[in-house]
């Protein structure tokens, strides 16, 4: 019994542990090989959590012809069984207009997401979840970079995300020693597939040595092949780790 | 005018606005937080004011606590509602009973980062400017109709903190002035619309 009591307390101690690196990531969006964004991803650690931030931005040919920004964060921390999100809201404009503008609250241990009113959710909803923890958009590859760090020889991972529309679960499957390509540089990757969404499903890679960030994320949807490349890397307290790959 | 303030926290802004009372033609009747910590309760004590707390966490909903706290205030009657960083999202229903006397600062050139930790998003997504706003309160998350803006460079070795301070600044200088175009008169809300002077703003 003793035995098991100590194997339980190590077992959460090592997955408390583990905490992300606040870090800002840079990565150059494509869709069917053009360049048609720049986002920065910003992950700040809070006394109680963490604060993650994504910015995108058109970029070259696509911001002559339309002016497209995205500006979201979630809030969320860390208990036993990974990363449970508290809020998340994205904003959208184009032209400078607002064109999409969502704020969500949400709260894993009632099971409950709830919207606030905005100028595009001019209703509010309330959405409930089953038991465990619920992510969102934006944190959802922090969760997935979490268990993979913490549960090495799981193969399988299944979240709840809230979107502001919905809370869906997606599921997703992991494979190690994966060879990718990025900016002309060979890595070994962890792969990881989201498998219930047929004809839309995410390829995900993820590199061990820098903090199981993802470094790749493809995605066929409408007919198109989105690509996510990250470009640079900047990881202060990690011995000033700075990457531009 | 008499008016009410809600707080949440240290009540900076309420400081301002109990400093320049006699110039902007304001009468705070009371001062109400949703923490009883707060050391906003305190500025105002010092000043002679009435004070409320009443803890959000002692109500089982959004409503119930709206109910407390709108009793609250009728009881002082104001004409103007004053949110000086009250972190807590109102009902419709509360909203729409004060609809175009209440207004609030928020730490943001709206619409950007409505919601909290405006300074770090700013400096997160890379914007050259940033400031507060002033508007009227709608049920909407900060989307009420803007009223003024006041607006700062951000520096290149500016932080969240340091980006705080200097928007501070002008939260300082900014809502005593838009308070006192309500007391006047001049401010009012028309529709989805503010008007100063008769001119859409």
């Amino acid at each position: 019994m003793r035995l098991i009591a100590t194997l339980v307390f190590l077992s959460f101690t090592h997955t408390a542990a583990w905490a992300f690196a606040p870090h800002i990531a840079n990565y150059q969006l494509s869709i069917n090989g053009l360049k048609i964004a720049e986002e920065v991803r910003t992950l700040h650690q809070l006394e109680d959590g963490y604060f993650y931030t994504a910015n995108a931005n058109t970029s070259g040919l696509a911001a002559m012809i339309k002016d497209y920004s995205i500006a979201a964060s979630s809030t969320f921390n860390i208990n036993d069984q990974g990363v449970s999100s508290v809020a998340y809201q994205i904003m959208e404009q184009e032209d400078k207009k607002i064109s999409k503008s969502y704020v969500i609250d949400i709260n894993s241990q009632s099971k409950t997401v709830s919207s606030q009113l905005t100028k595009t959710q001019p209703k509010i909803n309330t959405w409930k979840a089953k038991k465990g923890n619920i992510t969102d958009p934006l944190s959802i590859f922090l969760a997935i970079a979490f268990d993979l760090k913490t549960h090495p020889k799981k193969t399988t991972f299944s979240y709840q995300i809230a979107n502001g529309s919905s809370v869906e679960t997606q599921e997703f499957q992991r494979f190690n020693n994966q060879a990718i390509n990025i900016q002309g540089k060979n890595y070994t990757a962890i792969k990881v597939v989201r498998t219930n969404h047929q004809g839309n499903n995410i390829q995900a890679y993820f590199l061990k040595e820098y903090r199981y960030l993802p470094v790749l994320i493809k995605q066929i949807k409408g007919g198109r092949n989105y690509l996510y490349e990250i470009t640079n890397l900047k990881i202060p307290n990690i011995n000033g780790l700075q990457v531009t790959l | 005018m008499k008016g009410v303030v809600l707080i949440s926290g240290s009540g900076s802004n309420l400081q301002s606005l109990i400093d320049n009372a006699d110039h902007i033609n304001l009468e705070i009747g009371a001062v109400i937080s949703n923490k009883e910590g707060a050391y906003g309760l305190k500025r105002a004590q010092q000043a002679n004011i009435p004070t409320h707390a009443i803890n959000h966490k002692q109500f089982s909903s959004r409503e119930e606590f709206d109910q407390i706290l709108s009793q609250t205030i009728d009881q002082y009657q104001p004409e103007i509602i004053i949110l000086a960083g009250f972190m807590r999202i109102l009902t419709s229903k509360f909203t729409q009973k004060y609809t175009g006397k209440m207004l609030n600062i928020h730490p943001s050139l709206l619409p950007k980062f409505q919601g909290l930790n405006t300074h770090q998003r700013a400096l997160d997504a890379g914007e050259s400017e940033h400031g507060v706003s002033v508007h009227f309160v709608t049920d909407e998350l900060d989307g009420g109709p803007i009223i003024a803006q006041s607006r700062i460079n951000i520096l290149a070795d500016d932080s969240a903190d340091s980006l705080a301070r200097r928007v501070l600044v002008e939260e300082h200088k900014l809502f005593p002035e838009v308070v006192h175009w309500f007391t006047q008169g001049r401010l009012i809300l028309k529709g989805s619309q503010a008007f100063l002077d008769g001119q859409a703003l």
